[in-house]
């Protein structure tokens, strides 16, 4: 970890020293124990402000869109996915753009970890050989890694960079496990049972469209969800079926384009389980289409290309 | 508020035998928008017409709905009446009450009242959001292209030519002729194949009209009828065409032995050949996969200078080429050249292949002596691996039994459920050349039934059983190998109602007549489509049969469907004078139905610009953003990019998102 962030601090500082970029998209600390936040950075002195821990959870690619100046970014597998289809989709300017890779350990989702802690309020925070020490007001716990790691990195494929022009750090193997098998309980439910699912979950939202901002492939110029002519869903969220209605809708949006970062779940102020739709839908891509978002520059995503009988052929 | 008049057809009785009319107009009448509804027993017929214009011209309506028959046919008629009431003509929509409604429910007046009724209040609905258009017009550039040098591309060029339009006739093979120059005589008046054939050939080649870029293959398609953009891609011959006379010294030449494609694969050509003695344009090519590269001469390398005599070392087909056509200095280029052509119309004639023998392993195809029908053409032919001696291939005798096997891979599920059609005359065919040749071979032919529709063809059908050629029904199970090369047919005869079982010294089977490969693909390009067993769809099976759903695009022989030379040589005269009706009239209209990006809400993601199948959509820069923008030349008005745009910035005119909503609320209530 402290090794990655001298690399970041320092790959970022000759950057900007040399006028290679006028700015660096990283993390920086965050206020709390196992937070990070995502930082701008346009000076080569400020660079020391970079940091690379277990709370650099967002998709930074959120950020790369339509910028008029020549810039870098430290970008973990699932950023490197999304910037990958927002290339695709002229929304990033190759040419203008450095890509730093890192290679992803996985992040802790601090969800799970007040959960534990039940109440308890978390003052100190320390990752060890596989064990994560949480401290706090007349307590110390270690709880294995693993057990704390967000459900999108434990089931993540990509964790090293698919594309950089600069690698940091030594590739983290990756995991053989199936990448659908928590959905299982998902695809077991009957139409009916799902659809109760959808709108018991759903019955929580709150329409603040922060998982829509928070999705790198969200970009449209006007969200279908704001258009007024026609309106094609109704503004309240009281209306829970024009709450399923606009997820369903989002996840059709993305499919084929969604890498599965989790950064619409995490986003989410009422917890809303929004991955199980999300990734539901990439496995149907998947499965469908023999396609996987974000691994390849050249294959164009299955809806946004003409179908030929090679794709048909997966039917 | 619109104001709209409603006009239901009985259509005699085709609509008004099942639907209830004047329920219908009582219920129209009350519609919102609704000013008028009138009945009428041909809403088609002048005064059926009249009515429309009538209650326009007196300023009772400006929107019309007809519910009637199929906008296929008639919207057009309707929508000139519309026009000359004296209303823009795309203030118009119609309810196909009759195909998918009355037809369809013939037994069921309620249900197909009720139904007419929710299909005219959709039309009623999105009529009241129409908005006038106006029609363009596109120059037309006098010039066509077909594709395919069979029998059916020959005539459609030679036609056009004739007509004094410029032709480029695209070819895959070095030679035009197609299958028909592998046939020995032809059904059903038994004239000789090449000898009816070569004549049009070499009209082709010499017409001043016709360009023929034959091994050639269409690389792209852009555009609309009226301008379509065309590159073709030449492929390297190795040879200079304008110096080769075709002589084929180069070819005796030649060591190296390649499969001949033009005897199906029965002996060896060279790797440098002349498609066939007849072949137009008669010149050579080099096979370059093939070709040894004799004397170290690579293509596109300097020769190596003889040491004693100072001579440069050549490849025997450079040696024995007299004219220099064939000089291997020449650059190596397998990608070919690409050439752009300007066409207003094209015509897709690339017909068909027939299905090779190996995978009916039930028919021992590993046997030399059970051949297809096309290899039987061959060998009667007097160009063909034989040189029209009848011989069977194991070991050149004479076969005195012989056994046709038809419809395989035809009429069989696991292959082709379609009938190839030409087969059950092509056996008849040669069975008969045959038994009048040699009238002591016994002739088997194993039918499911015979099928001889056609002008003379059940003449030719009797006069086949009255040389005495057998004819047994019932499908061939198997065929086994026998010691001393013979073959065991084992079958079921349907009428003895018994297995029968044959031993005989050739078999042939009539295998399946399949669309030519890489048909698909080309359909992609040109934005035609092909049906479930593979061949070209025509745009109406009876009314326009060579149009495609594409303006300006035509099909014709067996690029269509199986079928014979009588039927793919009209088509191709059908197509050509089709094809010919835009290139005379020199512009055409192109409906407005088009359409439009609201640039201001476009993300610039480019999702349209790959997914549009006319490549009518380009990224502008605009203040520093991309913005899509539509070509309304090119728009053919598919919404394919409408229904795509992940933003749903796009609208197709005619086809709103306020007038499908519409349409659908109506629909549902
Ligand atoms: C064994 C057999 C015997 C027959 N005997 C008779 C008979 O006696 N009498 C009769 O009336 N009919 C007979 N037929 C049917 C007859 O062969 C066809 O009706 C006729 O040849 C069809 O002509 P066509 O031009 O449509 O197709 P083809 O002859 O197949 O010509 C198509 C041409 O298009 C070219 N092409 C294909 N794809 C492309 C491409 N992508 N780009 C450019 N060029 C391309 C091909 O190389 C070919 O030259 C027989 C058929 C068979 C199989
Ligand atoms: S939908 Fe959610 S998981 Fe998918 S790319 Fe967008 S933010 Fe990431
Ligand atoms: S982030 Fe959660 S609450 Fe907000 S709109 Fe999305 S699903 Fe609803
Ligand atoms: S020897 Fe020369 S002129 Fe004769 S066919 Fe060959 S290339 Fe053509
Ligand atoms: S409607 Fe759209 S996709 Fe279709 S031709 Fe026009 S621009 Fe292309
Ligand atoms: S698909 Fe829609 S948003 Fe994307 S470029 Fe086309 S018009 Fe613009």
């Amino acid at each position: 970890m402290r090794e990655l962030t001298k690399a970041i601090q320092e790959t970022a500082q000759k950057l900007l020293q040399d006028k290679e970029v006028e700015l660096v998209v990283g993390f920086a600390e965050g206020s709390l124990p196992l937070r990070n936040t995502p930082c701008f950075i346009r000076q080569p002195e400020e660079a020391q402000r970079l940091v690379w821990g277990y709370g650099c959870e967002n998709n930074l690619a959120t950020y790369l869109r339509k910028r008029p100046e020549k810039l870098a970014v430290v970008a973990k597998g699932c950023d490197s996915r999304s910037i990958v289809e927002l290339i695709k989709e002229n929304q990033i300017n190759r040419e203008k753009l450095v890509i730093i890779g890192v290679p992803c350990q996985g992040m802790i989702d601090r969800k799970k970890v007040t959960r534990l802690l039940a109440g308890r309020e978390l003052l100190e925070a320390e990752v060890k050989d596989g064990q994560v020490v949480l401290k706090g007001k007349g307590y110390s716990e270690a709880v294995p890694r693993e057990q704390l790691l967000h459900d999108s990195c434990l089931t993540c494929q990509h964790p090293n960079p698919v594309l950089f022009d600069i690698m940091l750090g030594e590739p983290v193997p990756v995991k053989e496990a199936d990448s659908f098998g928590d959905l299982a309980s998902f695809e077991a439910k009957a139409p009916a049972e799902k659809r109760a699912y959808l709108i018991q979950e759903l019955s929580r939202c709150i329409r603040c469209y922060a998982c829509r901002q928070a999705c790198p492939m969200c970009f449209c110029e006007e969200c279908f969800a704001d258009c007024s002519m026609p309106q094609w869903l109704s503004k309240s969220s009281l209306n829970v079926q024009d709450n399923v209605f606009f997820q369903a809708v989002r996840a059709l949006h993305l499919a084929g384009r969604c890498v599965d970062c989790g950064a619409c779940d995490r986003a989410c102020p009422t917890s809303i389980d929004l991955r199980t739709l999300t990734h539901k839908m990439v496995k149907d891509v998947q499965e469908l289409f023999g396609y996987t978002a974000g691994v390849s520059l050249e294959e164009k995503p299955p809806l946004a290309a003409p179908l030929s009988s090679s794709t048909l052929n997966h039917f | 508020m619109p104001r709209i008049g409603v006009y239901i057809c009985h259509c005699g009785e085709n609509i008004a035998g099942a639907v209830n009319v004047e329920e219908v107009r009582k219920y129209a009448e009350k519609l919102p928008g609704v000013v008028l509804a009138r009945d009428y027993l041909f809403m088609c017929s002048d005064p059926g017409q009249e009515l429309i214009k009538q209650d326009i011209r007196n300023g009772l309506i400006d929107r019309v709905v007809v519910a009637a028959c199929t906008p296929r046919t008639h919207e057009p008629i309707f929508r000139k009446s519309v026009e000359d009431g004296g209303l823009n003509k795309y203030l118009f929509e119609m309810a196909n009450i009759r195909d998918q409604d009355s037809w369809p429910h013939w037994h069921d007046k309620e249900g197909a009242t009720a139904k007419a009724k929710k299909l005219v209040a959709s039309a009623v609905a999105k009529a009241a959001f129409l908005e006038p258009l106006d029609d363009r017009f596109v120059e037309v550039t006098r010039a066509s292209m077909v594709v395919g040098g069979g029998v059916a591309g020959m005539f459609a060029a030679l036609d056009l030519a004739n007509m004094g339009y410029k032709v480029y006739l695209v070819e895959k093979n070095p030679s035009v002729g197609g299958n028909m120059a592998k046939l020995d005589k032809t059904f059903p008046t038994n004239d000789c194949s090449a000898c009816i054939l070569t004549p049009i050939m070499v009209q082709v080649g010499t017409h001043p009209n016709i360009e023929l870029l034959t091994y050639s293959e269409v690389e792209s398609v852009e555009g609309s009828i009226g301008n379509f953009k065309v590159k073709v891609r030449k492929k390297q011959t190795y040879i200079d065409w304008d110096k080769c006379t075709g002589c084929g010294d180069c070819v005796n030449a030649c060591p190296a032995k390649v499969p001949n494609e033009f005897n199906e694969g029965m002996d060896n050509r060279k790797a440098i050949y002349i498609e066939f003695p007849q072949a137009v344009p008669k010149r050579a090519v080099v096979d370059i996969e093939h070709c040894l590269s004799c004397a170290k001469r690579t293509i596109g390398t300097k020769p190596r200078i003889h040491s004693k005599t100072g001579e440069p070392i050549l490849a025997p087909c450079e040696k024995a080429c007299k004219t220099g056509a064939c000089d291997r200095s020449r650059e190596y280029n397998p990608e070919g050249e690409i050439v752009e052509l300007n066409v207003g119309t094209i015509i897709v004639a690339t017909g068909y292949k027939v299905m090779d023998k190996a995978p009916f392993k039930e028919y021992s195809p590993q046997s030399p002596n059970v051949i297809t029908a096309m290899q039987l053409e061959r060998i009667l032919s007097a160009t063909g691996p034989t040189e029209g001696h009848f011989h069977r291939p194991s070991d050149g005798e004479k076969p005195k039994t012989i056994a046709f096997i038809s419809c395989v891979g035809s009429r069989d599920k696991r292959y082709h459920t379609y009938c190839s059609k030409v087969c059950c005359m092509y056996m008849l065919k040669e069975a008969r050349l045959i038994k009048e040749k040699y009238p002591d071979t016994n002739i088997y032919i194993f039918f499911i039934d015979v099928r001889t529709g056609g002008k003379d063809f059940e003449e030719y059908y009797n006069y086949c059983r009255d040389l005495g050629i057998k004819m047994l029904r019932g499908r061939v199970g198997a065929v086994d190998e026998l010691p001393g090369d013979r073959l065991r047919v084992r079958a079921y005869d349907v009428d003895l109602g018994a297995p029968v079982e044959l031993e005989a010294d050739l078999v042939v089977l009539a295998t399946a007549v399949e669309p030519a490969p890489g048909l698909e693909e080309l359909g992609r390009k040109l934005g035609i489509t092909c049906g479930s067993e593979g061949f070209l769809k025509e745009m109406h099976t009876k009314l326009y049969p060579v149009e495609t759903p594409v303006k300006g695009i035509y099909i014709a022989g067996c690029a269509q469907g199986p079928k014979d030379i009588p039927e793919s040589v009209s088509q191709a005269r059908a197509a050509s004078s089709a094809a010919a009706v835009p290139l005379t009239l020199g512009k055409v209209v192109v409906e407005p139905l088009i359409s439009e990006v609201n640039q201001r809400k476009c993300a610039g993601c480019g999702t349209c610009v790959q997914l549009c199948p006319y490549s009518a959509i380009r990224l502008v820069e605009d203040k520093g953003r991309l913005r899509a923008k539509i070509d309304e030349a090119l728009c053919a008005g598919c919404g394919v990019c409408a229904a795509a745009c992940p933003s749903g910035v796009i609208t197709l005119h005619g086809f709103t998102n306020a007038q499908i909503h519409a349409q659908i609320k109506a629909l549902a209530c």
